[in-house]
């Protein structure tokens, strides 16, 4: 019965969705946001100096330079306009 | 009595006679049928004034069995800089090519790079011992300079272990975060960046460790008998035992010997005292006397009177 079949496979697919929407796609865009953050914040350890905070081995990571350079430029701009701190901690949580 | 340990260096205060005692210790070694190589690390380089001959920032050969190199910071961080630059034209898109250049400039005036690009150079050369050269001999900066120069392994090592935790533990948030996500997937698969600061982290342990095997290192300090070189000498000691470095001989430079007359008698009193001083305090070490020579040293004619001295502290 093909009717039927398709119909739960739609429900199957519906439900698949529906619980990744619900649970999983919050809680991942957490866990990418948390890791995007800690990536951020080791650009401030690798290349603080560009930002004016001394790094003992500034001179050692240049050569991380033609790695990380395509995310640099963002991040600096990043760095730089930090306006809402609060906004952007709140956000953090699920307030929604 | 033969001193098998492939690095020497010779440190002190400034004017004490580092660099002559340098060039007449890598001498004796190189008459004495050693390859050996003296290497200059002060940025202020005197070397080839007290050889009498001319030596650069590539290996020039003095004499027999005798080589000797001036490290040039700016050279050396130049080519590392270059190194980068041609690195990165395979790997990043044409446009942000004149974005990194900008950041290399900056980084080029930024504290530190003169050091570690000696620094840098001091551990290639140390790498080259065995062949071609027996022995490397080193003459160092002022004693705040190459005491900084000795601890970098150390401290640096320390600070890039650190950076290597905390990019395994993004990337391990970020595969967590890509387990949905294809796109993150792709991008994560291999991190550059933690290989490129493992090789880093490695180099400075190896250097560390040949730095403070007393098998294959040792250190000299140069000093003369006045209050100032015997203060600093103590301090210089007790840092380079913290940080594991092996110390060798005390010597002492430019006593003034009895046919200098009634003129230097009153000083000759005070070297007297500050001598004793010094065999107490540096006793355990083993003390070399080195004379005040009739002239300056100017080239080989008094590297090679030293040379007949200098040779003590290898019977240590």
């Amino acid at each position: 019965m093909p009717e039927e079949q398709s119909f739960w496979k739609n429900a199957k697919e519906f439900a698949v969705a529906f619980l990744h929407g619900s649970f999983v796609n919050k809680r991942m865009a957490v866990v990418r946001k948390e890791a995007f953050d800690d990536n951020d914040n080791l650009m401030l350890l690798l290349f603080g100096d560009f930002l004016g905070i001394p790094n003992p081995v500034s001179y050692y990571m240049l050569e991380l330079l033609p790695y990380v350079m395509e995310d640099l430029v963002p991040w600096e701009r990043r760095m730089q306009n930090r306006k809402y701190i609060v906004a952007e901690k709140a956000a953090q949580y699920d307030f929604d | 009595m033969k001193n098998k340990r492939p690095f020497v260096f010779f440190g002190g205060k400034g004017g004490t006679g580092k660099t002559t005692c340098a060039a007449a210790y890598a001498y004796w070694k190189a008459s004495q049928g050693s390859r050996t190589l003296v290497v200059s690390t002060d940025p202020a380089h005197s070397l080839a004034d007290a050889m009498g001959s001319p030596i650069g920032p590539e290996i020039v050969k003095i004499r027999e069995n005798l080589w000797g190199i001036e490290i040039d910071a700016e050279r050396e961080s130049r080519k590392y800089m270059k190194s980068i630059q041609d690195k990165m034209l395979s790997i990043v898109s044409a446009g942000i090519v004149d974005e990194i250049k900008r950041q290399i400039e900056i980084a080029y005036a930024s504290p530190g790079a003169e050091e570690a690009a000696i620094f840098d150079k001091f551990v290639e050369l140390m790498e080259t011992v065995g062949d071609p050269y027996d022995v490397i001999v080193f003459d160092t900066a002022p004693t705040g300079h190459t005491l900084r120069l000795l601890s970098l392994p150390e401290i640096l090592g320390a600070w890039i272990e650190h950076l290597i935790d905390k990019r395994a533990k993004a990337m391990h948030l970020m595969e967590m975060a890509a387990r949905y996500d294809r796109d993150l997937q792709e991008k994560i698969k291999e991190d550059p960046i933690i290989d490129t600061l493992t090789v880093r982290r490695d180099k400075f342990a190896k250097a560390r460790d040949l730095l403070t095997d007393p098998a294959k290192s040792v250190f000299c300090f140069v000093l003369n008998a006045e209050k100032l070189p015997i203060v600093e000498t103590q301090r210089a000691l007790a840092l380079l035992e913290k940080f594991g470095v092996p110390v060798g001989s005390v010597i002492v430079n430019k006593i003034f010997p009895p046919e200098t007359g009634s003129f230097f008698e009153k000083h000759r009193e005070a070297q007297k005292a500050y001598l004793t001083q010094i065999d107490t305090l540096f006793g355990k070490y083993g003390v070399v006397r080195l004379p005040f020579l009739e002239s300056d040293v100017q080239g080989m004619a008094q590297i090679s009177i030293m040379a007949e001295r200098i040779k003590e502290i290898d019977a240590r």
